[in-house]
């Protein structure tokens, strides 16, 4: 501190308390009154019940969670529902006909077909069948899938506001449209920590379909207000999931540390000095880079792995950067200990062409997402593992544009939509909820993204009402103000 | 004596006989409903005198530090207001202990000891106006008054807040429950309801209504209205028809301000009466699709559910061990907030050291879950992990064990799930397992365990559920990926060697350098990394492995470049969309991607020839010249039509060398790089110009037919 300048004393110290006079001053004569005030009005206020959010402890689930951990495989730009896992007959019985007004009820629709003159009814050109023991309807598009449906606890109620890909991506992701609070995974690093110390207890993998795309931008696995050692750590899709992992040439072990050692003294001077809480995140950081160079190499490594489990993975899980090779890194992670593994696959946005790219779409995912869950069962890691399918809002059951003969696309749709789960505590081999016949209304069984975000809380052994943390003067949840955890998905 | 405590010492008098009147009568007594809320007015009350006889204490105790005779004057005015409050709450605790639901012990036990306090207190304010001759007595009375104060303080907070309040008893807490079929409904579902939400007001302690809930024999005599409930007629019920009014009305139970009965719990309680309110009745007697069977397993599972601490009985481990034994490798935690329960995890198999193992021992109480997978755990450990005697979950997946000594596990009776996959255990030492009489799952995914041999394990373990994981069908045969070329330079110096690798183990990689297509017997198989001599080549590369289909074949232009100009000048400029760097941009060795045409390695042509003239400091013994174009058909990028090479001493002598009128395609084809040579006549050369026109018109088979197409150079090689 000497050599700081007496002028600018003033700034550091209150820096340093984080507060200045005049807060201090203003913070004192209201903190008194309206704890005076506040006792009156709320005789709980000095209880100190052991309820209490506050003193919830994080890192710890606050009871013995069904899921310890969660791989999100995000379908990005909204998989259709009606080529995939939603059987509905009548739409091919009444193809070309007229959407219902009784059934639309005024839903407002995107800028794509908001001047459409008419909503023409269009079927699936894919067939569908009933598989398992559950007879689960599946259509031909997803074989491999079709043979875990009694692994799988499928939701066909999931349903949003948003009706365009931003806002609901990002809604989906953080539990509110607009896009600067912190994502799932953030919340779940928040609350439960890393059960790996050596790895981010949040990791993001990016992968691209063939079919048309909407981007994934960083504010999707955002801290937000939270600290940014719970920011989603995004996995490059090379050959070298984690860049610049190697000591540069001519730097040994030894020395690294050293260098590590002195840069954290630096660290933390500086940290008595400004008290900025980032500093510490900095530093917490540096030591897992440090660690992570051991801890990678083994996970990114998959020349040890079995012929049979590539073949059931699909070779393309050998290619880095196909979602077939986040699959199978994200069961590395996740049987490493990394609490929430968050895939991305792009190119579901079948406003057209609908007949041409879902079977590419489908074959990218098909195999390796149900080989994902046969992976972690056989291991003894599906009990633990949450899996997740799904896209951030569902499709029109009408074709944008005119339905051919042989082509036909659908508009986004918010009030029903399919996603999938695995393992980690829901039901195996059920399907949750119901649509009416033309799929477009939910007749029984709702499950709203606050619902949905709340339930997977709960299976991580996290009461959504309680993990909180205090942001711009009031408290903050995944959930904010909404959801309710539905006991209907639990087993 | 002052006015104000004469008064006050009548006023004592009366209330004191009133006190030892209604106590002898007090069976008879009844109090009319004016005075009512005055009795209700004594635990407001109550608090005057106890602040007052303890401000009375405070003040006998230090009265040396006061003064004169004001003092004596002040504490006795203390004292006869302090003993007359008191007086006050004993009378009006009198009346409302009168009221009904306090008939139990601890209600006798307040009001004698309150009244005993009033009468002491009485005493006391005697006794201080004789204080001269009387000072041992008074000084008895004031303890002991202090001491009843304190005693009937207790059992009258025992009878507002429970006798739990201020220590509450665990015993009865926290007991597993464990429903079946042969539980009776009542237990499982109603008793648990009315424990908590009608208990409270409804005990032995409190029984208003002069209903008693707590017990059976209670529950069936009712209360002062009679049953509370009609077995088969829920909708006459006292019980039902009080839960359905309204909130407000006085007489909706649970009152308004207490845990209110959900719309669940009153629906059970419903279908029970009318199912006949029989106390004994089991699930098992119920039909399959009774509602009531429903709403009774929903309800159980919903209670069981419930984030409750788990029923670990044993203590918990020290914050200093768990902190002590927890490092970045090795993670020790609780497996819920306030769980005595610990699980620990191991990570980073090069960061494992054998001691890490035997240290547990320190938790080996509260070790509930341990995970080693993929560490080098060798047979001798399983006798440290049989020291863990709680171990529930133990997970040895891709572990060195053997399972020779599987049997050491057989101590572990809380075991429930095994996890072996990838170890080299053999059904032999599975059948090991049926000493665990806590197992329920084993699994044993890639292991040595075939399918036969798994049905006779099922055979000897039938309670056991193996867990096989996927069989891979030999059947299955799929294409592999195609080799990955490890060079990322496609121009090659002297010393430059090409590599290429496969991420998949044991597979041979074939190749070729001679245009043809690499194949299974007599193409070189790739062991090391190979030069290449000439100016362009392209390598074809696939892989193939057993059981696997060959991979597709990849190929790549390699280039070398022998010699180069000091400079290049563009005779005609690119479009401006396409001018890469500039003219340098022929020489600096940086190929371009077909696909990725904005790259500035590319220098594209349309409206004009591509046309460069490139000067050599010193005459050049040139062989061979090597034109680099990329192609993509479907972007309208065509090979040019001709390519002329001119050749000569410097750029005044040039002469046409060679013109060269590429095939041109028929369809769309894969973008690809495209190599011209052109062979020099033996000599020395200064300058060397290449144009290369683009085509005029795109063909008709073409999207863009009849559309000028385009040219794309990225490099010039002389050799």
């Amino acid at each position: 501190m000497t050599s700081i300048p007496q002028k600018d004393m003033k700034e550091f110290l209150e820096n340093r308390f984080n507060i200045t006079r005049r807060h201090f001053l203003g913070k004192m004569t209201a903190g008194i009154g309206s704890v005076a005030l506040g006792s009156l009005l709320v005789p709980d206020l000095f209880k100190g019940s052991s309820d209490d959010s506050d003193t919830l402890p994080l890192g710890i689930p606050h009871f013995a969670p069904k899921a310890k951990r969660v791989i999100y495989l995000f379908q990005n730009g909204a998989p259709s529902q009606y080529e995939s896992f939603e059987y509905k007959p009548l739409l091919n019985k009444m193809a070309g006909e007229e959407l219902p007004a009784s059934i639309r009820m005024g839903q407002r629709l995107t800028g794509m077909t908001a001047n459409q003159a008419k909503f023409p009814l269009v079927g699936s050109k894919f067939q569908f069948a009933q598989y398992g023991q559950s007879g689960m309807w599946m259509s031909e598009l997803f074989p491999n899938i079709a043979g875990i449906v009694d692994d799988i606890c499928m939701i066909k109620t999931m349903n949003t506001e948003a009706i365009n890909h931003d806002p609901a991506l990002t809604f989906m992701q953080t539990g509110a449209q607009q896009g600067n609070r912190p994502s799932m995974g953030a919340w779940a690093s928040y609350g439960l920590g890393s059960e790996n110390k050596n790895l981010p207890a949040f990791s993001v993998l990016l992968s691209r379909g063939k079919g048309n795309g909407q981007g994934v931008y960083s504010k999707l696995w955002t801290n937000g207000f939270l600290d940014s050692i719970h920011q989603g750590v995004v996995f490059s899709s090379g050959e070298e999931p984690i860049l610049y992992l190697n000591d540069p040439a001519g730097t040994d072990r030894a020395a690294r540390r050293k260098m590590l050692d002195n840069l954290s003294e630096l660290n933390s001077m500086a940290f008595d000095d400004f008290g900025d809480p980032e500093i510490n995140a900095k530093v917490q950081q540096y030591e897992m880079a440090y660690r992570m160079q051991t801890a990678v190499p083994e996970l990114t490594d998959f020349s040890k792995e079995p012929d049979h489990i590539i073949k059931m993975y699909g070779p393309e899980c050998l290619v880095p950067g196909t979602f077939a090779a986040n699959c199978l890194l994200a069961r590395k992670l996740s049987e490493a200990g990394v609490r929430f593994v968050q895939l991305y696959h792009q190119g579901w946005d079948q406003h057209g062409n609908m007949v041409g790219e879902m079977p590419l779409q489908a074959k990218d995912t098909d195999r390796a997402s149900a080989a994902l869950i046969k992976d972690l069962k056989q291991r003894g890691l599906l009990d633990e593992t949450l899996v997740i399918w799904g896209g951030e809002f569902g499709r029109t059951n009408y074709s944008q544009g005119t339905a051919t003969q042989d082509n036909y696309g659908r508009d986004h749709h918010p009030r029903a939509y399919c996603t999938f789960m695995a393992g980690g505590g829901v039901k195996p081999g059920f399907v949750y909820g119901e649509t009416d016949d033309f799929g477009y209304n939910i007749v029984r069984d709702p499950v709203h993204i606050n619902d949905f975000h709340a339930t997977v809380l709960h299976l991580m052994g996290l009461n959504h009402e309680k993990l909180t943390y205090k942001h711009l003067g009031r408290r903050y949840r995944l959930t904010d103000v909404a959801g309710k955890v539905i006991p209907g998905l639990i087993a | 004596m002052p006015r104000f405590q004469t008064l006050v010492s009548y006023l004592l008098l009366v209330i004191h006989t009133l006190l030892v009147f209604l106590l002898i009568f007090q069976e008879k007594v009844t109090i009319p409903s004016w005075l009512q809320p005055i009795g209700r007015m004594h635990p407001a009350l109550l608090h005057l005198p106890i602040g007052l006889l303890i401000l009375v204490g405070l003040l006998w105790v230090f009265r040396k530090e006061f003064e004169g005779v004001q003092f004596a004057k002040i504490f006795g005015f203390i004292l006869s207001f302090s003993a007359f409050t008191a007086a006050l709450a004993a009378l009006m605790g009198f009346f409302l202990s009168r009221e009904e639901g306090y008939t139990a012990e601890l209600l006798n036990w307040h009001k004698y000891t309150g009244i005993a306090l009033s009468f002491l207190m009485y005493g006391l304010v005697l006794l201080h106006q004789q204080y001269a001759y009387l000072k041992a007595l008074f000084n008895i009375f004031l303890g002991s008054s202090l001491i009843v104060l304190m005693v009937t303080g207790h059992f009258g907070a025992s009878l507002t807040h429970g006798e739990d309040y201020l220590f509450p008893s665990k015993n009865e807490e926290n007991a597993p429950l464990t429903f079946d079929e042969n539980t009776p409904i009542f237990e499982a579902a109603i008793q648990p309801i009315l424990k908590a939400k009608c208990y409270q007001c409804h005990n032995e302690q409190k029984t208003k209504g002069e209903l008693l809930m707590t017990t059976i024999a209670g529950l069936l005599k009712g209360g002062k209205n009679g049953p509370i409930w009609v077995a088969n007629d829920a909708l006459n019920s006292h019980i039902i028809q009080r839960a359905n009014l309204p909130l407000d009305d006085k007489k909706h139970m649970p009152p308004k301000g207490k845990p209110q009965l959900t719309p669940q719990e009153v629906g059970i309680l419903t279908a029970w009466i009318q199912n006949g309110a029989d106390v004994k009745k089991t699930l098992k007697a119920l039909a399959a699709n009774d509602p009531l069977r429903g709403l009774v397993e929903a309800f159980v599972k919903k209670a069981s559910d419930a984030p409750s601490p788990q029923p670990y009985t044993f203590e918990a481990a020290s914050e200093s061990t768990i902190q002590k034994l927890n490092n970045p490798f090795r993670v020790i935690f609780p497996i819920a907030s306030n769980s005595p329960a610990l699980q620990a995890d191991f990570f980073v198999r090069q960061a494992y050291k054998p001691e890490q193992l035997g240290e547990l021992s320190e938790i080996k109480t509260q070790l509930v879950a341990l995970n080693l997978s993929n560490m080098p755990i060798k047979d001798d450990d399983l006798s440290t992990i049989s020291k863990l005697e709680n171990l529930e979950r133990l997970n040895l997946n891709n572990t060195d064990i053997t399972g020779a000594t599987l049997s050491k596990l057989d101590g572990l009776s809380k075991l429930k799930s095994l996890s072996l996959s990838g170890t080299k255990v053999s059904t032999k030492a599975l059948q090991s397992l049926s000493k665990l009489l806590q197992l329920e799952e084993v699994f044993i995914w890639n292991t040595e365990v075939s399918e036969t041999d798994l049905a006779s394990l099922r055979k000897q373990n039938p309670k056991l559920r193996f867990e096989l994981g996927h069989v891979p069908k030999p059947s299955e045969i799929l294409k592999l990926n195609a080799p990955i070329l490890v060079n990322e330079n496609f121009v090659l110096s002297e010393t430059d060697l090409v590599t290429f690798k496969h991420p998949l183990h044991g597979v041979t990689i074939r190749y070729t350098i001679d245009g043809s297509i690499p194949d299974t017997l007599s193409s070189p198989i790739f062991k090391t990394p190979f030069k290449l001599t000439n100016p362009y080549t392209v390598v074809k590369a696939r892989a193939m492995k057993d059981n696997w289909y060959a991979s597709d074949v990849i190929e790549i232009p390699f280039f070398k470049g022998t010699y180069r100009p000091s400079s290049v000048e563009l005779l005609k400029e690119p479009n401006p969309t396409y001018k890469g760097e500039g003219s340098h941009t022929l020489i600096n060795r940086k190929k371009g991607d077909p696909n990725d045409f904005k790259n500035p390695a590319w220098l594209g042509y349309r409206e004009s020839p591509f046309e460069a003239l490139f000067t050599f400091a010193q005459p050049t013994p040139i062989k061979i010249v090597t034109l680099s174009l990329g192609i993509n058909i479907g972007s309208s990028i065509f090979p040019p039509t001709s390519v002329e090479i001119w050749a000569g001493s410097d750029k005044n002598n040039l002469s046409l060398v060679q013109k060269i009128q590429p095939t041109a395609p028929q369809k769309v084809e894969a973008a690809r790089i495209q190599a011209i040579e052109s062979q020099l006549k033996e000599g020395k050369y200064g300058a060397i110009k290449i144009i290369a026109r683009p085509i005029g018109k795109l063909p008709e088979w073409h999207s863009g037919k009849g559309q000028p197409g385009w040219v794309f150079v990225d490099e010039v090689f002389f050799n």
